[in-house]
């Protein structure tokens, strides 16, 4: 073999390397790739659930009683209502779409407030609402100024979490936001967050509709739901420091 | 660096950005009847005084479909079986309103797919979540999620935020090709009747690209 043919074979090898070398590289690197999506992927809800903790001035607590319309709203907390077995027996669904029990824990807020900065005048509304949240954090703020127009409003959200229809633990404690927001200018006064552990809960029931997400709950879980509320009236009321 | 070297790094290139798809789809888009000082914006709504009002006919069908590697669809795929013949046909309404003394009657709707004609809907859903945008890329559909698990509505009810009512009429889904039309009656404000446009459906198409991995 001449020289030349042999450097051209050891070229053509060189070549053959870095071919072999490209080639083995690309599940690798669609596998780094899909690593690093998974992790992005698991920490950004992380990073998104946790709840933007305003406090409220002084000033903030002290017009509230000198503001004429002031609505409590909260978001849908149950995703599924059953009945999650048809007449056959047959289980339908795996799992239930649930929350924390936002329309309690607002009944029991506003009940609160009313009783200790004397205000008469919130209206709590009983129908839940649409989260519609563009961002995927809170709900969408605007939608309450669609429907309310002016005053202030406190809103109770919970995200949803899925519950196995055999019942058991959701994996974590269960967090619920609220905001104040002043409707003219949708400026956030106030936001803080609550969280409890509702511990194991039993059974969902299968064979019947949930009427609503407390029906899900233990009695504890749901004495844990109240204590919630009222975490979020001492930290309304800056009480808890 | 031979060009077969070049070749390979090329192709491992494209392949490491995984493939894309681009789906075609026919559908019945929405429009005003007739010429009317309101006009539908980029979402389909039309706006009325203190509300909005959007309306979906559910019969889209896929029509292309292309695969390609990155970004580059270009090969046809065969789409997928006859359309799913279904008995019904379901068009989506979706009603913004401004305060809380909006109500909507679903059985005051009427569908009219030939000039004298006139169809009620025989169920009503609702109300519902609107879908939004990435919820949306896929379908025609409106309506998400519905706290009243299918129940029927059969009465006016109370519209006081953005809500979706799905309407089933008793004839199957028409092709894209048909035209037809919609008079959205029952809405009313604080008692009076809000005078919707009469929505006129006609073939168009809607597209979507989307990656796999």
């Amino acid at each position: 073999m001449s020289p030349d043919a042999t450097s051209r074979f050891a070229g053509a090898r060189r070549g053959d390397r870095a071919e072999l070398i490209v080639t083995s590289m690309v599940p690798r690197v669609r596998w780094l790739l899909s690593a690093l999506l998974w992790v992005a992927a698991m920490l950004a809800p992380t990073a998104c659930v946790t709840p933007p903790r305003i406090p409220a001035a002084a000033e903030s607590i002290s017009a509230l009683a000198g503001e004429p319309r002031i609505v409590a709203v909260h978001y849908h907390d149950l995703g599924t209502r059953g009945p999650l077995r048809d007449d056959a027996g047959i289980v339908r669904v795996r799992s239930v779409q649930m929350a924390a029990p936002t329309g309690l824990i607002q009944d029991r807020f506003v009940q609160s407030i009313r009783s200790r900065l004397g205000l008469p005048q919130i209206r709590s509304v009983p129908e839940p609402r649409f989260a519609y949240s563009p961002r995927g954090l809170v709900p969408d703020a605007s939608h309450l100024k669609r429907t309310f127009g002016r005053g202030l409003a406190f809103d109770f959200y919970s995200p949803w979490r899925y519950l196995s229809t055999g019942g058991g633990s959701l994996g974590g404690p269960l967090t619920v936001q609220a905001r104040l927001v002043r409707l003219d200018d949708l400026s956030v006064l106030w936001a803080d967050s609550c969280s409890f552990d509702a511990g194991s809960f039993p059974n969902p029931l299968l064979f019947t509709r949930i009427a609503n997400v407390e029906q899900l709950y233990t009695p504890t879980a749901l004495a844990r739901a109240a204590g919630c509320a009222d975490t979020l009236v001492a930290r309304l009321l800056g009480t808890d420091r | 660096m031979t060009m077969r070297t070049v070749f390979a790094t090329a192709v491992a290139l494209v392949l490491a950005q995984g493939c894309s798809v681009l789906e075609v789809r026919e559908i019945s888009r929405a429009a005003l009847e007739s010429p009317s000082p309101e006009t539908l914006d980029k979402e389909g709504y039309v706006g009325l005084p203190g509300v909005r009002v959007a309306a979906a006919a559910r019969n889209d069908r896929v029509a292309t479909t292309l695969i390609g590697p990155g970004h580059l669809p270009i090969f046809p795929i065969p789409v997928g079986g006859p359309v799913e013949s279904s008995p019904h046909f379901w068009i989506d309404l979706a009603i913004e309103p401004e305060g809380e003394s909006f109500t909507f009657d679903p059985n005051q709707v009427r569908l009219h797919m030939e000039p004298g004609s006139s169809l009620a809907p025989s169920l009503a859903t609702g109300p519902a979540e609107v879908l939004q945008g990435l919820d949306r890329r896929y379908s025609q559909r409106l309506c998400g999620f519905d706290p009243t698990a299918a129940g029927g509505v059969i009465t006016a009810v109370p519209v006081r935020e953005l809500s979706c009512f799905s309407l089933r009429f008793e004839i199957a889904p028409p092709g894209p090709d048909a035209r037809f039309t919609l008079s959205i009656g029952g809405l009313a404000n604080a008692g009076h009747t809000v005078a919707v446009p009469t929505i006129l459906f006609a073939k168009g198409h809607a597209w979507s690209l989307r990656a796999l991995p």
